[in-house]
């Protein structure tokens, strides 16, 4: 008998996946992997530019985060060469970059997962923004107008809207007028009050629901990996924090040290690296990272709202949740954080100030910047020459390290949808489409050709049996 | 009357930069002729929901951007409306991606202000998957061709909009 494998390509994730499940031959799942595409050569492209150059071209790896990359690389170079931004900058900086993850967050929970969580009683064939919009109007309504209100924020401090280009090593170009800071409190107010409503109406009685049907669903236990501010959840500066996964023992590692933490290698069935701890020197080990390792790694969190929420979260999901389905609640609990934290941001007059650029001298250097980018933790490596010129880059994104985990998780969700070689194809459509949007991985890399020969979209669901030997 | 020419893709991977210049040269040929202060030039390297945020409040929007799948050679050129109401695509299920015509029925049906008329122009790329700045020979030669159909449309678009009575005049 000879051995089938089936292609899974989940849609509505931010770029393309593709999932490989080997059935044995007791009909049973042998082998299940997940690759990725990855555009090659970024960081060689970089070698030989100017380290200047850096945080205007990170930000184009990715179009949907542009903001996080184009900031850890702006810190990467102030830690290479000993520069201190101004109070504003950092002020500034870390109420972008909350907006930023608003923005985000909304976007996948509401629009790219919501369909699964909130259409259960629809074939997953039928799931997506259409029927999305035809049952809950209001809710696609409110989140692109939270969106809305966000990016006049974003745009209002960038040259063209996601493209922040006013950042620069040394703090930020363009101060904050004392109007705009009123006026973004303003829109940051709007935005948290629409944010928890979402809170009581459909969002967590949605998620709290998916997550008790779905408990042992892609269930892993790992360690945990995010940046605080001793032991507070922070976006934008910190320690790592690493957290093993009964809790048991942590470690809190200064950015410059991470290489003795995180390393990364290239798998044969993918393109992509995949990242994993190397503390423990007998055995590498997974961890993941994003708003649920941001939850997990931190003692406390500073915001009313989200500070409430994540004790109701450890009490449904224990100190460290490892639950799949948990993720999305955390990512909803990380853009309350997130819009509550751009208000006390916007609320500190300081932010105001037209102090905003620390001067800036080149000489030979290494740097590392490590920010949460929405999806986790996101570092970036560059050494440069007296003249400035980068000589070595490396960029660890956070889904490098959750593909591994998506990885990981694939077998079990099969398991469930495959015995004796019989498939329920709608049940394994549907979890393993579950479980990967709850990772929300990102592998769009910015590349947005327009795909003439596909109906709808650049991402496809499409399940295909075929030998395996061919 | 707000006409918004936009380059689409990633201006370092590869053929995916097309878009971007050939807004550059577009800013150029607008630039020398007179009566196109309602015509704004710009680049964008997002897609679905992103995009149709970004065409909010303009009349008319001409998109170029690299395009794969396009069953033509690279550096073939090819115009796709996508102005329609598209509000079959609501009724239609669809468990696909959220691409640009599914975020533009979305964008309607909300009532966000999206422009009448969309025309997209893809270039036929070779190779969208390695990053740097250089556009393969096919397609950098297609340019002119291309930045002459986005010029095609913004002509069509100002004889359209002439068409449409005016209040007051």
């Amino acid at each position: 008998m000879s051995t089938r494998r089936i292609h899974v390509e989940p849609a509505r994730i931010e770029g393309a996946l593709t999932v490989s499940i080997d059935l044995d031959a007791q009909g049973g799942v042998g082998a299940a992997h997940v690759s990725v595409p990855e555009f090659r050569g970024f960081e060689a492209f970089l070698r030989g530019r100017h380290v200047t150059d850096a945080p205007l071209i990170t930000p184009r790896i990715c179009g949907v985060c542009p903001m996080p990359h184009h900031l850890a690389s702006a810190k990467a170079i102030e830690s290479g060469l000993g520069v201190e931004a101004p109070v504003a900058a950092h002020l500034q900086r870390e109420m972008l970059l909350a907006v930023d993850h608003v923005a985000d967050h909304v976007l996948h929970l509401f629009l790219l997962a919501g369909p699964d969580i909130l259409l259960p009683d629809l074939p997953p064939a039928e799931r997506g923004l259409p029927t999305l919009y035809a049952r809950h109007p209001e809710v696609v309504k409110d989140v692109l107008e939270v969106r809305r209100l966000l990016q006049v924020i974003i745009s209002s401090q960038g040259v063209q809207g996601v493209h922040p280009a006013v950042w620069a090593p040394g703090g930020v170009t363009r101060p904050l007028s004392a109007e705009d800071r009123v006026r973004f409190l303003g829109l940051a107010r709007q935005v948290k009050e629409k944010v928890l409503q979402f809170h009581d109406t459909v969002l967590l009685p949605g998620l709290e629901s998916a997550a008790r049907t779905y408990e042992s669903l892609g269930r892993l236990d790992t360690h945990f990996v995010g940046l605080t501010d001793g032991g507070n959840l922070n976006l934008y500066d910190g320690k790592v924090r690493i957290v093993a996964p009964d809790g048991t023992s942590q470690a809190d590692v200064e950015p410059a040290r991470y290489l003795d933490y995180i390393a990364e290698r290239n798998l044969d069935y993918s393109y992509a690296k995949e990242a994993y701890l190397v503390s423990n020197p007998q055995s590498e080990t997974i961890y993941r990272t994003g708003p649920i390792g941001r939850l997990n790694v931190s003692d406390a969190i500073t915001t009313e709202h989200a500070s409430a929420f994540l004790q109701d979260f450890r009490s449904n999901y224990g100190r460290i949740a490892q639950q799949t389905l948990a993720l999305n609640v955390a990512r909803y609990i990380s853009a309350v954080y997130s819009i509550e934290r751009a208000e006390q941001l916007l609320s500190d007059e300081r932010i105001a100030s037209t102090d905003t650029m620390a001067p800036v001298t080149y000489k030979a250097g290494e740097g590392v910047g490590i920010v949460e980018a929405p999806r986790g933790l996101l570092i970036h490596h560059f050494t440069w020459d007296d003249h400035g010129y980068i000589e070595s880059a490396n960029i660890i994104t956070p889904t490098n390290a959750n593909a591994y985990a998506i990885d990981l998780a694939v077998k079990g969700v099969a398991e469930r949808s495959i015995n004796d070689g019989v498939i329920d194809e709608m049940q394994l459509e549907h979890e393993v489409g579950l479980m990967v949007r709850a990772y929300d991985p990102c592998l769009s890399c910015a590349t947005h050709a327009f795909s003439a020969g596909a109906d709808d979209g650049y991402f496809r669901i499409v399940i295909s049996h075929a030998d395996a030997e061919e | 009357m707000r006409v918004l020419v936009l380059g689409l893709g990633n201006p370092i991977l590869g053929d995916d930069g097309v878009g971007w210049l050939a807004a550059e040269r577009l800013r150029e040929v607008l630039a020398e002729r007179a009566d196109t202060s309602e015509i704004e030039v710009a680049c964008c390297d997002e897609g679905g929901v992103g995009l149709m945020e970004r065409l909010t409040g303009y009349d008319s929007a001409v998109l170029v951007d690299a395009m794969t799948g396009g069953a033509v050679s690279p550096g073939q050129v090819r115009r796709f409306d996508l102005s329609e109401t598209t509000d079959t695509l609501l009724l239609k299920a669809s468990a696909h991606g959220v691409s640009l015509p599914t975020a533009l029925a979305l964008g309607r049906a909300s009532g966000v202000r999206l422009p009448s008329s969309i025309v997209l122009i893809g270039i036929e790329a070779e190779h969208v998957d390695t990053f740097g700045g250089n556009l393969s020979f096919e397609v950098a030669a297609a340019l002119p061709a291309a930045t002459q159909a986005v010029l095609t449309e913004l002509a069509r678009i100002r004889v359209e909009s002439a068409d449409i009575p005016v209040s007051g005049h």
